[in-house]
């Protein structure tokens, strides 16, 4: 037998239980195996950290000019001068087995 | 033509005056009034139930928030200082179809047409007993086409339930009274009184209160029938058994109950029923005279919870 922590899920609702009523929202500790026997959707299960975060500022995600940009990286370049053929001829490779793609060296 | 009026006509003049569909329906019509009552156990926690006609598909729905408290003095009151409405939102629902077809052969169908002999119904019983069962489901717990358990069409009993309280297990003697008491008092603090109350059960909880009874031979059925009926001049609630699926699993889970009051003027939920287990016989193919007889049966309906919170919802009701 294990407590665990839950708040009813579904909205304008409420759970009686030991003479206590607990409306939507407010967490409350139930056994595990009630938990898991209950109504589909009526309860979800909270995590204590769920519910420090209520207290925690929201942080703001829009970004402003000060965000740094995220660096691309480096583009791949063609040594090879010959033309590219068909993928028809390999779909796999897609170059035609002959073209050659190298990184280009610091 | 009425089909009512067919029963009273002879053979020749059912013959010369109606369709061959029409002898048909009526004929299935009375074949399936009994199988219908097997089921049809979600309807019977709706006290209220308003027939619209199968031409209908939708209907308004109002939710209502009650006015403010009441004012008392010993004093004749200063009128106009405290005028109140309700609060009315208005929604409007889609009626669901269920429905189930089934098929006649020929050969059938002509001897009855020539000697009166009775057509096996079979078909059109278990159409509509599929129909029904597929009705229950809906009412009791809702309409989930995808079924996942979780995101309803149409939300039933379970699915709109505002109030969960304790069960407790009815394998010992009074756990089933203490589940009734449990809902009571929810009830009470979500002031849904004046109502007595129905107690739906899975089939398996529902035999064990059958067979509840204590050391000294008292049953604790009659008593918890006594508990739900608190209000001698409400029309009575009873305790029912929830259908079991094809599948052999229960409408309701093992170990829930619902507890819902009996009420018959709608103020907290009803039903809309558009058609009404219509039976409708065609003949299914190009040939007139070959072509087996099809049939449909079907049911339209929309349940409409005004006051969620008066639908409560125990699990804990013992799975062994």
């Amino acid at each position: 037998m294990s407590l665990i922590l839950v708040r009813v899920k579904r909205s304008a609702s409420a759970y009686h239980a030991n003479g206590r009523v607990h409306k939507t929202g407010e967490p409350f500790e139930m056994e595990e195996s009630q938990f898991l026997d209950s109504v589909p959707g009526f309860f979800e299960r909270v995590e204590s950290e769920q519910i420090k975060s209520k207290e925690l500022p929201v942080i703001d995600t829009i970004p402003s000019a000060a965000t740094p940009k995220v660096q691309e990286p480096e583009e791949t370049q063609i040594l090879d001068d010959e033309p590219a053929k068909s993928s028809i001829s390999d779909p796999i490779i897609g170059n035609g087995g002959k073209r050659k793609l190298k990184l280009k060296k610091e | 033509m009425d089909p009512d009026a067919i029963k009273d006509m002879t053979y020749d003049q059912i013959v010369n005056n109606v369709t061959l569909q029409q002898r048909l329906a009526t004929y299935f019509d009375e074949q399936l009034k009994e199988p219908l009552r097997t089921v049809l156990v979600g309807r019977q926690m709706f006290a209220k139930q308003i027939v619209i006609g199968p031409d209908k598909y939708r209907v308004n729905f109002n939710k209502i928030a009650e006015m403010g408290n009441a004012f008392g003095s010993m004093t004749s009151p200063t009128v106009g200082s405290g005028l109140d409405n309700i609060r009315i939102d208005n929604t409007e629902l889609d009626l669901v179809f269920h429905w189930k077809e089934y098929q006649i052969p020929r050969q059938d169908w002509q001897v009855f047409q020539a000697g009166g002999i009775n057509l096996n119904a079979i078909g059109a019983i278990s159409a509509s007993y599929m129909t029904a069962l597929y009705e229950d489901n809906t009412l009791i717990n809702g309409w989930n086409p995808s079924l996942d358990a979780a995101t309803y069409r149409v939300n039933g009993l379970t699915a709109s339930s505002g109030t969960s309280f304790s069960g407790a297990d009815f394998a010992t003697f009074g756990n089933a009274m203490t589940t009734v008491a449990n809902g009571w008092t929810a009830f009470d603090a979500a002031r849904v009184q004046g109502c007595n109350m129905n107690l739906l059960l899975s089939p398996f909880n529902f035999n064990k209160l059958q067979k509840s009874i204590s050391s000294v031979g008292l049953r604790e059925l009659p008593m918890v029938l006594e508990m739900l009926n608190p209000y001698p001049n409400m029309p009575k609630g009873t305790v029912l058994k929830a259908p079991t699926n094809q599948d052999a699993t229960p409408v309701l889970t093992k170990g829930t109950c619902i507890m819902a009051p009996v009420d018959p003027i709608g103020r907290f939920f009803d039903l809309v029923i558009g058609a009404n287990y219509i039976n409708d016989v065609f003949v299914n193919g190009p040939s007139q005279m070959l072509s087996p007889m099809g049939g449909v049966v079907y049911t339209t309906f929309a349940p409409r919870f005004v006051f969620p919170t008066a639908i409560g919802v125990a699990t804990g009701c013992g799975t062994s």
